[in-house]
């Protein structure tokens, strides 16, 4: 296993997803929150339900090292960069920095 | 209004397809399938219709977007005079709080005009650590002396002569005075930021590419971070910073952020008289009686006009790098809107090597000696470019081995990493986590890693041994590399990093005169409107000719102080 080929990664990842579906099924099916969020794919309508850009980032100021949603190279930042409906999809920081967000407390 | 004629054009020969097929045979119905088959498509974006009537359309295949999306502060539609809510006045607007922007707020506000300066995101922005100048105070007294024809030679012959002779002769003669007032201005802000002359390192010294010394740094600044001061493009966040602060306290300039600019205005006769913008989420109105300067950056984080206007294969495999995703064109489209020229499409792209999937590769990574002795090859083993090119060229060619889906993978063996122990090591260390992304793979011999990498058999051994034959014999037959500066893969690890292209920006934009002025598609001046930075053209074609020290910046710098004085005191 230690020089993975992308080929035998992806053959790994479908292992691993059909190895899960049989153990629970229930786990992979989309919850209420996911089914809430199907066709929201634009940052207004993110926007539309949480509030302002603003206030999502007063939300966020002590998320991990620094916020994300107010960064020092500036914002607004289009929600559907990172996040897709209820997900965060791509994690844009850690592209270049050491950074995972801190679970909320 | 420019549009009106376009939508008119298209609704008829939507209407022409369903008078086809009710009313076969008549000759009017064949004369309108004959324009029909002129106007294939409907404009899928406000991107591709800005140009009304008089567009062409270059077709290529669609590529893949990957990268990020900025919020676009353009508005194409007539935003009612009902729906201003506020008017401000002043002399100079100016849109954009990055570099050209602020050197032009501080400049107007210097030679006593009221300017309102809006940026659309909460921070300018700021992705640079050095910049492109020639005989400032700083220079000169270090007895820099710059080679003015090559230096101008050398950008014509770098955008294929497809640009003016005006803009890119006033950097020239002009970045020197423009570098003396931003220094100035540093000195009035509490950073303490020092300009002192680049030191000369040739980088490209026998690919045909000149030397020439025209290029300036902050890294002589006290008080910078050390992990700041040499990292590329962070120290230009807080000489944004800086700037900010000082154009915010300047008793001439009303700052507003969060505020993106939706529009010009124009007067009867055409002038540009001001620009709507979105304050609080309502429509403002500021009129601006002596000009609006365009400094809102290039276009990367929009992904309809880089599909517009770039080439597909500069960025569907690409990486970006640049945080600061204010840059949605705006400012091009306000220009096109009231006439304005732009360069000709494809743009021209700010494109790198040393990518990583995601971004650049990190420092750990890029810095090493192996950087500089590594051969480049592809999925097959194959080697596609001189390795000691200019880094725009790189890029390209691994995009055109991208087209065909190979990725790139910079080969180097443990000799070429580090002499020194501890950078040694701390590269090692660096590798594990980019084998687990599976972005490097290491083996023991150019045999196994070939295997390992699926490529075809004996493609990469080959490659290595046909490298170290060049290297003995100093002459590269398949893509004249200077052999001097390689060295022959003799060690006892083998590694491949892959090695994406990564956009830093876009170039292209409104052609302006050497004042900066916006000029329309006959060539005469937009009275009121002008463009500074990536927002302008003129200057460059195809690539960003990263050979050339720091034109990019310089010009925003440069055009920045430039518009500004002209908007104030005219020629």
């Amino acid at each position: 296993m230690k020089y993975l080929t992308n080929r035998k990664l992806s053959l790994a990842t479908i292992l691993l997803f059909s190895a899960m579906s049989v153990i629970g099924f229930s786990a992979n099916a989309d919850s209420s929150i996911d089914k809430m969020h199907k066709g929201y794919d634009k940052a207004e309508q993110c926007l539309g339900c949480h509030g302002s850009y603003e206030e999502n980032a007063k939300k966020t100021a002590n998320l991990g090292k620094w916020n994300p949603h107010n960064s020092i190279h500036g914002g607004y930042v289009d929600c559907t960069n990172c996040h897709k409906q209820n997900k965060v999809e791509k994690n844009y920081c850690a592209y270049c920095h050491e950074y995972q967000p801190a679970a909320k407390k | 209004m420019i549009n009106s004629k376009t939508d008119l054009s298209r609704r008829s020969f939507i209407k022409g397809i369903g008078a086809t097929s009710i009313a076969v045979g008549t000759s009017a119905v064949f004369s309108e399938s004959a324009e029909a088959k002129d106007v294939v498509k409907a404009p899928e974006n406000v991107y591709e219709s800005v140009l009304g009537d008089d567009v062409n359309c270059i077709y290529v295949k669609k590529g893949d977007f990957n990268g990020p999306k900025g919020p676009i502060g353009f508005e194409n539609r007539q935003i009612a005079k009902s729906e201003i809510t506020k008017e401000y006045n002043c002399d100079v607007a100016v849109v954009g709080g990055g570099i050209s922007g602020l050197i032009a707020t501080l400049k107007a506000a210097e030679e006593g005009a009221k300017v309102v300066l809006i940026e659309k995101m909460t921070e300018g922005r700021g992705a640079f650590e050095c910049f492109g100048s020639v005989n400032s105070r700083t220079q000169r007294e270090a007895g820099v002396k710059t080679d003015k024809a090559v230096l101008l030679g050398e950008m014509h012959r770098s955008a294929s002569y497809r640009i003016g002779p005006d803009v890119v002769r006033t950097y020239v003669e002009k970045s020197g005075e423009a570098t003396d007032f931003m220094e100035q201005m540093f000195k009035k802000g509490d950073k303490g930021f020092v300009i002192a002359p680049m030191p000369l390192r040739p980088k490209y010294p026998n690919t045909g590419a000149p030397v020439i010394d025209a290029e300036c740094m902050f890294y002589n600044t006290p008080g910078l971070p050390k992990d700041v001061r040499f990292r590329s493009g962070h120290v230009g966040v807080y000489i944004i910073q800086d700037l900010t602060n000082t154009a915010k306290k300047h008793p001439n300039v009303t700052a507003k952020y969060s505020t993106p600019a939706a529009q010009l205005i124009t007067d009867k006769s055409g002038r540009v008289t001001g620009v709507i913008a979105k304050e609080d989420g309502k429509y403002i109105q500021i009129n601006a009686k002596k000009g609006v300067i365009l400094a809102t950056g290039g276009y990367d984080a929009n992904p309809e006009m880089m599909k517009a206007y770039l080439r597909p294969e500069d960025y569907s495999s690409a990486s970006w790098w640049n945080p600061c995703w204010g840059t949605t064109g705006d400012g091009h489209m306000m220009g096109l809107k009231v006439g304005a020229a732009m360069d000709p499409v494809p743009h021209a792209v700010m494109n790198f090597t040393f990518g990583s999937p995601e971004s650049f590769h990190i420092p750990a990574v890029r810095t090493l000696r192996a950087m500089g002795l590594y051969a480049v090859v592809n999925d097959d083993g194959e080697r596609f470019v001189r390795e000691d090119a200019a880094f725009q060229s790189i890029s390209n060619a691994t995009n055109r081995q991208a087209t065909f889906g190979k990725k790139s993978w910079l080969l180097f063996d443990d000799t070429m990493i580090s002499k020194n122990k501890e950078i040694f090591d701390k590269a090692i260390a660096a590798f594990a986590q980019l084998k687990t992304k599976g972005w490097l793979f290491e083996a023991n011999s150019a045999a196994e890693l070939e295997a390992v990498m699926k490529m075809p058999k004996g493609n990469l051994v080959n490659t290595i041994n046909k490298f170290n034959a060049f290297k003995k014999a100093g002459v590269d037959q398949d893509f004249n590399r200077d052999m001097e500066f390689a060295k022959e893969f003799d060690g006892k690890k083998y590694y491949a990093l892959v090695c994406n292209s990564v956009i830093l920006a876009t170039v292209s934009g409104l052609i302006i005169d050497e004042h900066g002025r916006v000029l329309n598609s006959k060539g005469n001046v937009i009275e009121g409107l002008y463009a500074a930075g990536n927002a302008s053209g003129d200057f460059f074609s195809g690539n960003y000719p990263r050979h050339i020290p720091g034109t990019s910046m310089g010009r925003a710098i440069t055009f920045g102080y430039l518009s500004a004085l002209h908007a104030v005191k005219g020629a």
